[in-house]
């Protein structure tokens, strides 16, 4: 029996890192940042269209926050540096 | 202050005052930027934490903040030098992540001493205000950075 839970918890742990939980990019809304700027700089880092990154400056300013990217915890830390360089106030957590 | 959009980029043109302004503004800086003073608010402010816990922020922090800097320095370096030969600046498309950056960089340590709150410009404070003039300087800034955003898109 013991030979049979070790070949079954390999899988397992297999299954773990390919299904991991993505991480989310929180952008937070700040007083001092032109809303303008805030667009712009979403459509440089992540590539998204002007009407996709206003809608999401919009949502940063009324709501207070925004979840604006989720992808590999890699990826996510590249683009959480390239926001913080551009001065915005970007924090990383993982889907729950 | 004079901005148009032409054939090669952004040409931006101080007056003599702005640019001895941000000259001077674009120096101290550099110094305050260099100083690595983690008490400060404003150092906490362009260097922020990317995780809710303190030892994921630091883990992280050891490899983006040297990352951070160097640009911080590059950003401010191009500014800087761009001021040096005279009041007519030409800024051309690779420059111009930089200028933003760098302008935000200023306007997050200025707001930030400043402590405001809601007004993207600044808003208005009495003449006799001690931080009149920064406050001033800071609703410049943001003119300035507004107006290049204008232009480009």
């Amino acid at each position: 029996m013991s030979n049979l839970s070790t070949i079954v918890a390999e899988p397992e742990l297999d299954l773990q890192v390919g299904l991991a939980k993505p991480w989310n990019i929180i952008v937070w809304n700040d007083p001092i940042n032109l809303m303008t700027y805030v667009t712009r700089v979403f459509m440089t880092v992540f590539g998204y269209s002007k009407e996709k990154s206003e809608r999401l400056m919009m949502e940063v300013h009324n709501d207070g926050k925004s979840l604006v990217a989720t992808g590999a915890r890699e990826a996510m830390e590249h683009s959480v540096t390239r926001l913080h360089e551009f001065g915005l106030w970007a924090t990383l957590e993982q889907s729950s | 202050m004079k901005i148009k959009k032409d054939s090669a980029g952004i040409k931006l043109e101080l007056l003599e005052g702005e640019r001895d302004i941000l000259t001077q503004l674009i120096d101290d800086f550099r110094e305050f930027v260099m100083s690595e003073d983690n008490t400060d608010p404003a150092v906490a402010r362009l260097f922020p934490s990317a995780y809710k816990e303190s030892e994921e922020s630091a883990e992280f922090r050891k490899y983006s903040e040297p990352a951070l800097r160097e640009t911080k320095e590059r950003d401010s370096a191009l500014i800087r030098a761009a001021l040096e030969r005279g009041n007519a600046i030409q800024i051309s498309d690779s420059e111009i992540d930089s200028w933003l950056r760098g302008l935000n960089d200023l306007r997050l340590t200025l707001g930030t001493r400043l402590e405001v709150t809601g007004d993207e410009y600044g808003g208005e404070i009495p003449d006799d205000d001690p931080r009149s003039f920064l406050y001033s300087l800071y609703g410049w800034l943001g003119w300035l950075q507004g107006s290049l955003l204008e232009v480009e898109f």
